[in-house]
């Protein structure tokens, strides 16, 4: 209260300019509306929205017409934004997602950064800065982008190719060691090798103890307080966030970054069936925050920090790319994949990544090197990123022009291994009665049949009947996704809210049947226009059944009982798919 | 790292265990996180917070608009808006009448009033809003909270003026007109034009989104007006939009679930200590909330024809401080309007009434009895006869409670077959058309004993109750050893639990949709000629229209 009291007298402006004391942060309006602006041209251009924020960033700020003074609010959403991200990345790190492929990748992301980060380290010793310059730039080079690329696959729907899913688990590792080394960074500049070697020490210390913690967590406490509020979207999201914070705020408190203890908050929640739905909910505050981050990245960059090294960032943003490309071939085709898979794996991933910049940013912050650093890694970003959008979108066509002698020089095909996702399957949207029935009607056609439901103890009691349960809801992309819906033959929704179904229809693919409950004649009729093959006016059936027991009743009352009788026996079945039929399908 | 960013962490680790208090008293997460925001006070006071709440404030007007737009107002039926105007201007009047009488300026006095009239629809959404509401009593609650909020966020824009001088607040409603305009230009024209030009793309959508209620909170405050008034019109800018923007709308709920929630602690932070003098005052609020709020609608829907149940039950679900009074005292506040006692005064009636009020919804039936036991809501009797319409030798019949699309093809079955039968039903609207389908017809209540006099429960040989209502399905079971009852509920579960209670059959809608589907559909999906012959069945059932 006195608070707000001091408030009120430090803002109180007579009554002619009422209710300035109730505002947004200036500065928060001007970057969000400026970035939108930016964002929207960047999605016409199909370059990524990261690019689209560090140029407003650098556009609003001192390195052009230094229009916007971040204040306390647009530092914490970018701090936030940075812990968000973190925490998404944990939340997704599914081991059994990339399991198959786990070992090699494993070779190959090792060896992969220690090459990269070598050439990094060099180059920028050829092109004249200081040792501990180029280690740092060594560091940040390493890594390819997580946004990019896998944004990129995920709207090219090849995220689950054999060559994504190579790229995909590369990132993984390399979100990793990004975290590992933030956290160093975090710690501060070292005095001597010694204090390297305590700091390194101390932090793998503090890490491990989080981690500890982070992993009783996950298989002691966690379970019982998800099983118990997953029901429930608002507190199930709330409580999240709050275990969110807990890693956030003691790791700040134990001086470590928070980044860290986000990643590990995440991935504590990561192999729960409740990580679908959870990262739904967080990618919007994701998307938010990290614009943020991104936009005061180019804020904290003056013309001279800009462009004291750009000759040097041009040339070292062609040797990356180079050395990057050649490097993702000869190691993924050492672990013996195909040539198309070891040509489009490679050439997804030839940028330097956000993780460069935030490394960077937080070696500037720590002491170690000069802004003009994380000037020259921002221009690398900026053209690695946005040449390799096109590579990405082009993969296939430039492996088809390349492939007569990519093939003779990466030794010839290898047979692709068999991919392991959901194909042709069937997909049910909820599982009220009708939706069970559907199952068992459809059990002898499907091998796979993928359930999506909100009810912790259904799913469990689903994969119990050997079918497949995703926890969510399908109102989100993310857990449609999961399902594989775009690759399903058939879809049944026992949703009744036509947004839902009508997403459904859209994204199934072409030929598959889809069938969708709906409430009401008037959703049923748009349904049907909008590409639904049957719609199940459930009341309107039950009403027409109902009636013709009634008939029954009027007709030959002594003979009711007989025909209930099944319908009883059903009633009082507690099975989860109950095999008693009434008496009119007999 | 900032400060800030410490004080979001705490205030979200003081909130958990309050949410999870919630989850287990069934109440919902806003008097929670007010009530964790008490907690939060005694250990942050820092004026920062508010930067981050006001998005939230913004963002529930926002929210709130958005739903408004959404909902179809039915302008055949009048009574929900004259309920709702009449409920206020009720309340509004006897919360100033006794601020006067305890000795408050009528300048203090009225916001007595005007808080304690303004109910919850943030509340409504999580206790009982469905899609498709089933129930008299709350399709009237919901319809009464959208006519409330949009007042309230009338009396928003005028209290954002700072003053009550006829002049400054029509200058301020000038403004919120200019800005009503450009949303509606960016919602007929430009929204869509955005979202084809950034290939519509989700995350951009979002972004741009957020951008677009920002601006609009940016223009309100260099206009001088409140960011109420920007969110308002943002939220018009926004509308519904079709299933290609849901993703966004999805995606905007995070954003919205993490501000409010700020914004909820934060207004329960700023409740220090409170004096004898707020205590008092915040009884005198609980009080005109809890009691005389679902009075006066009770005595209104009374009035209206309305059986004295559903106005019961409408009332007490109406019987809570809201958000909009959240927001409302807080601008208040800041702009001097108000007294700081009043304003904390007003943060805790809300607290304990959002609280209260699962309570009042969990146990509606039975207070619903113990009121019309004391005879506090009103007769049954009159209305009862002036509508019903009942031949004398009524015997062996069927006995059909509710009127919907269950009850309609059973009445048209007992047509046909030249059966006896009564419908009873409570809704005011379906009068007429009963009167025209239906042979014998009882307005009223099944929980009534006169009703079920009138409709010869007695001397009837059966039962059938087509309303999914576990509180009605829980009193005709009662009858079940005395004739035969039919009931309907939703899952197996109950439908076990009432068989075992004795009643004849259950209908479980799902349950015989999904016989019926079987049975339609044997070849689910092989055969392209069944499927085709459902198509042409449900063409048929649906009209020319697919």
């Amino acid at each position: 209260m006195e608070a707000l009291i001091g408030l009120i007298e430090t803002y109180h402006i007579p009554v002619e300019l009422p209710s300035m004391e109730l505002m947004m942060a200036g500065d928060f309006i001007i970057i969000i509306i400026y970035a939108a602006l930016m964002g929207l041209l960047a999605a016409r251009l199909k370059q990524p929205t990261i690019i689209a924020y560090i140029i407003t960033g650098l556009i609003l700020g001192p390195a052009v017409i230094g229009f916007v003074e971040p204040g306390e609010l647009t530092h914490t959403m970018a701090e936030l934004g940075l812990a968000f991200l973190l925490f998404l990345i944990g939340i997704e790190m599914r081991v059994d997602e990339v399991k198959h492929i786990l070992k090699p990748l494993l070779k190959i992301s090792v060896l992969l950064m220690i090459l990269i980060s070598s050439i990094g380290f060099l180059t920028s010793i050829g092109l004249g800065f200081s040792t501990s310059e180029a280690i740092i730039i060594g560091l940040a080079v390493m890594y390819s982008s997580t946004a990019v690329t896998i944004k990129m696959l995920n709207d090219k729907g090849t995220a689950t190719s054999l060559h994504g899913k190579i790229d995909i688990g590369i990132l993984l590792f390399e979100d990793i060691v990004v975290v590992i080394i933030l956290t160093v960074l975090a710690a501060g500049q070292p005095e001597s090798v010694m204090d390297v070697a305590s700091t390194l020490g101390m932090v793998f210390g503090l890490v491990s103890m989080i981690a500890i913690f982070a992993a009783i967590g996950s298989l002691y406490f966690l379970p019982p307080l998800f099983r118990f509020i997953a029901n429930n979207q608002k507190i199930f999201f709330l409580v999240s966030i709050a275990w969110f914070f807990l890693f956030v705020l003691v790791s700040h408190e134990l001086g470590m970054s928070i980044e860290m203890g986000a990643f590990l908050a995440g991935l504590a929640i990561a192999q729960m069936p409740y990580s679908e739905e959870l990262e739904a909910r967080v990618s919007p505050l994701t998307d938010l925050f990290i614009l943020v981050f991104f936009v005061s990245v180019g804020l904290e960059l003056d013309t001279r920090a800009l462009l004291t090294y750009w000759r040097e960032a041009l040339i070292a943003s062609v040797v990356l790319m180079v050395a990057k490309f050649l490097i993702y071939v000869i190691l993924i085709s050492w672990q013996k994949f195909d040539p198309e898979t070891v040509f489009r794996g490679s050439i997804n991933m030839v940028q330097v990544s956000e993780f460069g910049l935030i490394v960077g940013s937080v070696a500037v912050a720590g002491g170690f090197v000069d802004s003009a650093i994380l000037g020259f890694l921002t221009i690398i970003a900026l053209i690695t990123m946005s040449i390799s959008v096109y590579f990405i979108q082009y993969n296939r066509d430039l492996y088809e022009f390349v492939k007569p002698w990519f093939d003779r020089l990466t030794g010839g095909a290898i047979e692709k291994p068999p991919t392991e996702d959901l194909c042709n399957h069937a997909v049910i949207v909820g599982f009220d009665e009708i939706a069970r029935r559907v199952v068992l009607l459809l059990e002898d056609k499907y091998d796979d049949i993928v359930v999506i439901d909100r009810n912790i103890e259904e799913d469990e009691a689903i994969e119990r009947s050997g079918f497949e349960a995703v926890f969510g809801d399908a109102k989100y992309h993310k857990i449609r996704k999961a399902a594989g819906l775009e690759r399903a033959d058939f879809v049944f929704s026992s949703s009744d809210q036509r947004e839902i179904n009508e997403m459904l229809v859209e994204e199934a693919r072409d030929g598959a049947t889809v069938l969708a409950e709906a409430r009401t004649e008037k959703d049923a009729v748009h349904l049907y226009k909008r590409g639904v093959d049957y719609v199940v006016l459930a009341p309107q059936l039950a009403a027409d059944q109902l009636k013709r027991y009634l008939t029954a009743y009027i007709k030959e009352p002594v003979n009711f009982e007989k025909i209930v009788e099944a319908d009883l026996e059903l009633l009082r079945s507690d099975a989860l798919f109950p095999t008693v039929r009434p008496h009119w399908s007999s | 790292m900032a400060d800030l960013l410490s004080i979001i962490s705490l205030m979200f680790l003081i909130a958990a265990p309050f949410l999870l208090l919630a989850k287990i008293f069934s109440v919902s997460t806003a008097p929670a996180l007010i009530v964790a925001g008490l907690v939060v006070g005694y250990f942050v006071e820092e004026a920062i917070m508010l930067d981050i709440a006001r998005l939230g404030i913004a963002l529930l007007v926002f929210t709130s608009t958005v739903r408004l737009q959404t909902k179809d107002f039915h302008t055949e039926v009048t009574d929900p808006e004259l309920a709702a105007v009449g409920q206020l201007l009720a309340v509004v009047f006897i919360g100033f009448s006794a601020g006067l009488i305890i000795g408050y300026p009528p300048g203090q006095a009225i916001f007595i009033g005007l808080t304690a009239s303004m109910s919850s629809s943030l509340m409504g959404s999580t206790l009982f809003y469905t899609r498709y509401m089933d129930y008299v009593h709350d399709w009237l609650s919901e319809t009464i909270h959208s006519i409330q909020d949009f007042i309230a966020l009338f009396l928003l824009m005028v209290v954002a003026a700072g003053t009550f001088q006829i002049s400054t607040v029509a200058e301020h409603l000038g403004y919120g007109v200019i800005l009503l305009v450009f949303a509606t230009i960016i919602n007929r024209y430009l929204y869509d034009l955005i979202g084809k030009f950034a290939r519509h793309s989700s995350e951009i959508m979002l972004i741009m989104t957020v951008a677009i209620l920002l601006f609009f909170l940016g223009s309100a405050q260099l206009m001088g007006t409140s960011i109420v008034v920007g969110a308002f019109a943002a939220g018009v800018a926004i509308n519904y939009r079709p299933v290609k923007y849901s993703e966004v709308i999805n995606s905007l709920e995070s954003i919205n679930d993490f501000f409010v929630a700020i914004f909820f602690i934060t207004i329960g932070a700023l409740v220090t200590m409170p004096s004898r003098e707020v205590v008092s005052l915040t009884i005198l609020l609980v009080v005109i909330a809890v009691v005389v709020k679902p009075m006066v609608m009770i005595w209104i829907l009374n009035s209206k024809d309305y059986e004295r149940r559903t106005a019961t039950l409408t009332g007490l679900n109406l019987d809570q401080v809201g958000e909009f009074a959240l927001i409302f005292v807080i601008e208040a506040l800041i702009l001097g309007l108000i007294i700081p006692e009043i304003f904390e005064a007003v943060i805790l009636a809300a607290a304990i009434t959002l609280i209260t009020t699962s309570f009042t919804r969990y146990y509606n039936e039975q207070i619903f009895r113990i009121l019309a036991f004391l005879g506090l809501v009103g007769d049954h009797g009159k209305k009862l006869k002036k509508y019903s319409f009942v031949p004398a030798e009524l015997k062996n019949h069927i006995v059909i409670v509710g009127y919907g699309d269950f009850a309609r093809r059973l009445v048209e079955l007992c047509n046909e077959y030249d059966v006896k039968y009564v419908v009873i039903e409570s809704s005011p609207w379906k009068i007429d058309e009963l009167k025209e389908k239906s042979k014998a017809f009882v307005f009223g209540d099944v929980f009534e004993p006169d009703t079920r006099e009138l409709a010869n429960f007695s001397e009837a040989d059966l039962v059938v109750s087509t309303v999914d209502f576990w509180a009605i399905s829980d009193e005709l079971v009662r009858y079940s050893d005395q004739l035969k009852v039919i009931l309907r509920t939703k899952d197996r579960r109950r439908a076990h639990e009432l068989l075992d209670r004795g009643a004849y059959y259950v209908a479980v809608s799902d349950l015989l949709a999904a016989d019926h589907l079987e049975e339609l559909f044997h070849s689910l999906v092989d055969d392209e000629k069944d499927l085709e012959a459902l198509w042409e069945r449900s063409a048929e059932m649906l009209g020319k229209e697919v």
